[in-house]
């Protein structure tokens, strides 16, 4: 079977039975927003919604993480608990994706291999869903996704209305379709219909700019004195880097307690003035005007020149939780008309 | 190894530090362990003029001849703390340094407001006396910080104090943003470490450990009035804990 149907009264036989074969983290509805969670049930599952308030990066990259234990008394390391289960990363967006495919060769390279990420990575299979409603802050046509993208995807699922158009997108999702219950083989009205669908959705997201423009723009913009008037309302709070799905920075302390402790890793982000303080005291990026520079030139340059790709996926979040209005688009596209 | 000698005095403030350090419970009795508590007005009658390993300061520096007091501990003292955010930065006692017809002693104190000990200078941090190694901020210290930044003096380890902001800490607990419940915040510019313990419990954050380093205090004044407040009050909103750090 190439394309499967999945009708919305077999969803929860379906769920249950990907919750019979492993661990199933999913949209789940919290006080007014959407989290993704290891689902307790299936009723639990939020499959209509808009996008998660945090990004599924955490499932992978968790906020802080225990590296390992030590006693310095004859010199022990103790490996934490492994808590990693094997299952489904369910319901996740395009965007998201997107951005999981973005992070995997930061994590792993020839120079080096994240163990913690990797294992974690490897245990889930990922099953995307299409976005058929993309918010007034979604850009991801301009950024090179689209609603429908499968990059970082084994697995897409589209919302045709009483049914789920299945695709598999990799021999692993090919692998789970041939296994999944209440899976009936698509009609050509079905392919048809979501076609139509995913055209409609992606003329509601003109693109503003695109990667390439943006990328070679900012490459001249370093010097710009835009970024001074720019930096003026930035808090430098850094919601917007905990809550984007590409930022990866981290910080790793240890907890030292009576010759016994832990390693950490943290969340860290380039907004905060202690990210680049050297030991001598001095800071290369004194001021929020080169730490929001730094923030938005990764993002739309330096990970191209590192990585090949720009690291932003649009998906809005920055824009919708900064709490004094900054949106990327308007900075990027200020230097693209420039 | 030798016990270290620790005492605790106070300048110009509430003694709330050390109250919340008296009342640690058990953390106290194990802290006991480790250090000994030569000095320290709020549990003890004793006191003690002999050298000290560490010196813990609470309270502004807001008389002139508290200098000279000052200056003796430092004297005697292997290391100096300044905790609790009067020590640290002057705390809501600075407050007054923005008023330059200070009466509130006569309101509060009556016919008594001519008193010698009563004649007050600006309230200013412990450090603008004399050299100080740490200062904790906090209204109050927060008792766990407190402990583990005096473990990380007793193992020599160089202690630190967040420099982000209050924003982590809520974003890591999920917390609704204040701004989106149409509230207003200082999180987002104040100095973390006290968990966001107001955000987490429904209230705004006041900023009382100061804030991170070089903030946008223009645009947390812009992003206060647009919630409502009259430019006059916003102002007065950002400086309550931190009078020291916001120009006029």
């Amino acid at each position: 079977m190439d394309t499967g149907i999945i009708t919305k009264t077999n969803l929860k036989a379906v769920i249950e039975d990907l919750m019979q074969r492993g661990e199933v983290v999913a949209p789940v509805r919290k006080d007014d927003y959407v989290l993704f969670a290891s689902l307790p049930s299936a009723e639990a599952a939020c499959l209509d919604y808009a996008n998660s308030k945090l990004s599924p990066k955490g499932c992978f990259f968790p906020q802080a993480e225990v590296l390992f234990y030590y006693q310095k008394e004859g010199h022990k390391i103790f490996e934490p608990p492994n808590e990693v289960k094997p299952g489904y990363l369910l319901g996740i967006r395009p965007c998201d994706a997107r951005a999981i495919a973005l992070l995997d060769p930061i994590f792993d390279e020839p120079r080096y291999q994240d163990v913690y990420y990797l294992e974690r990575r490897k245990s889930k299979v990922m099953i995307g869903l299409a976005c058929t409603r993309p918010q007034s802050t979604c850009f991801c046509s301009s950024t090179g996704g689209s609603p429908s993208d499968t990059t970082g995807l084994d697995m897409l699922w589209q919302d045709l209305g009483d049914r789920y158009l299945v695709r598999p997108i990799t021999d692993r999702g090919r692998e789970l379709l041939a296994k999944l219950p209440h899976v009936e083989e698509a009609a050509a009205e079905d392919l048809a219909k979501a076609s139509e669908q995913e055209q409609a959705v992606l003329a509601k997201l003109p693109p503003i700019f695109s990667a390439e423009e943006a990328f070679s723009r900012l490459s001249a913009a370093f010097d710009d004195p835009l970024w001074q008037r720019i930096y003026e309302r930035c808090l430098g709070c850094a919601t917007c880097a905990f809550v984007c799905p590409t930022c990866h920075c981290f910080d790793i302390q240890d907890e030292n307690r009576c010759g016994q402790g832990r390693r950490v890793r943290l969340w860290d982000s380039c907004q905060f003035s202690l990210f680049t303080l050297h030991t001598s005291g001095h800071n290369p990026r004194p001021c929020g005007k080169e730490r929001l520079r730094q923030r938005v030139m990764h993002k739309f340059n330096y990970f191209k020149v590192n990585n090949g790709q720009i690291a932003c996926v649009g998906c809005g979040r920055c824009i919708r939780e900064c709490p004094v209005n900054m949106d990327i688009r308007q900075i990027v596209s200020a230097y693209c008309l420039r | 190894m030798k016990i270290p000698k620790v005492a605790f005095f106070d300048f110009t403030s509430c003694e709330g530090c050390q109250v919340e350090i008296a009342n640690f419970d058990q953390d106290l009795l194990k802290l006991l362990q480790v250090v000994e508590v030569v000095e320290f007005r709020e549990i003890m009658k004793e006191t003690c003029s002999e050298p000290l390993d560490i010196a813990f300061i609470e309270g502004s520096f807001s008389r002139e001849k508290d200098r000279e007091r000052l200056q003796k501990i430092r004297q005697r003292a292997n290391l100096v703390v300044a905790y609790g955010s009067c020590a640290a930065t002057g705390g809501i006692n600075a407050l007054k340094n923005h008023k330059p017809d200070y009466k509130y002693k006569v309101e509060v104190y009556g016919a008594d407001a001519t008193m010698p000990h009563l004649e007050t200078q600006k309230a200013l941090p412990i450090s603008a006396a004399i050299p100080v190694d740490l200062a904790i901020p906090g209204c109050p210290v927060n008792r766990q910080e407190f402990v583990r930044l005096v473990s990380d003096l007793l193992h020599g380890k160089a202690p630190t104090i967040p420099n982000y902001p209050v924003c982590m800490e809520c974003k890591k607990k999920e917390n609704i943003c204040r701004y989106e419940l149409q509230d207003t915040c200082l999180g987002v510019v104040a100095r973390a470490g006290c968990g966001a313990l107001c955000p987490s419990n429904g209230i705004p954050c006041e900023a009382c450990r100061g804030f991170v380093d070089n903030p946008n205090l223009d645009s947390l004044v812009e992003l206060l009035i647009k919630t409502g407040m009259q430019p006059a009050y916003a102002m007065a909103k950002a400086r309550m804990f931190t009078a020291n750090l916001v120009e006029e």
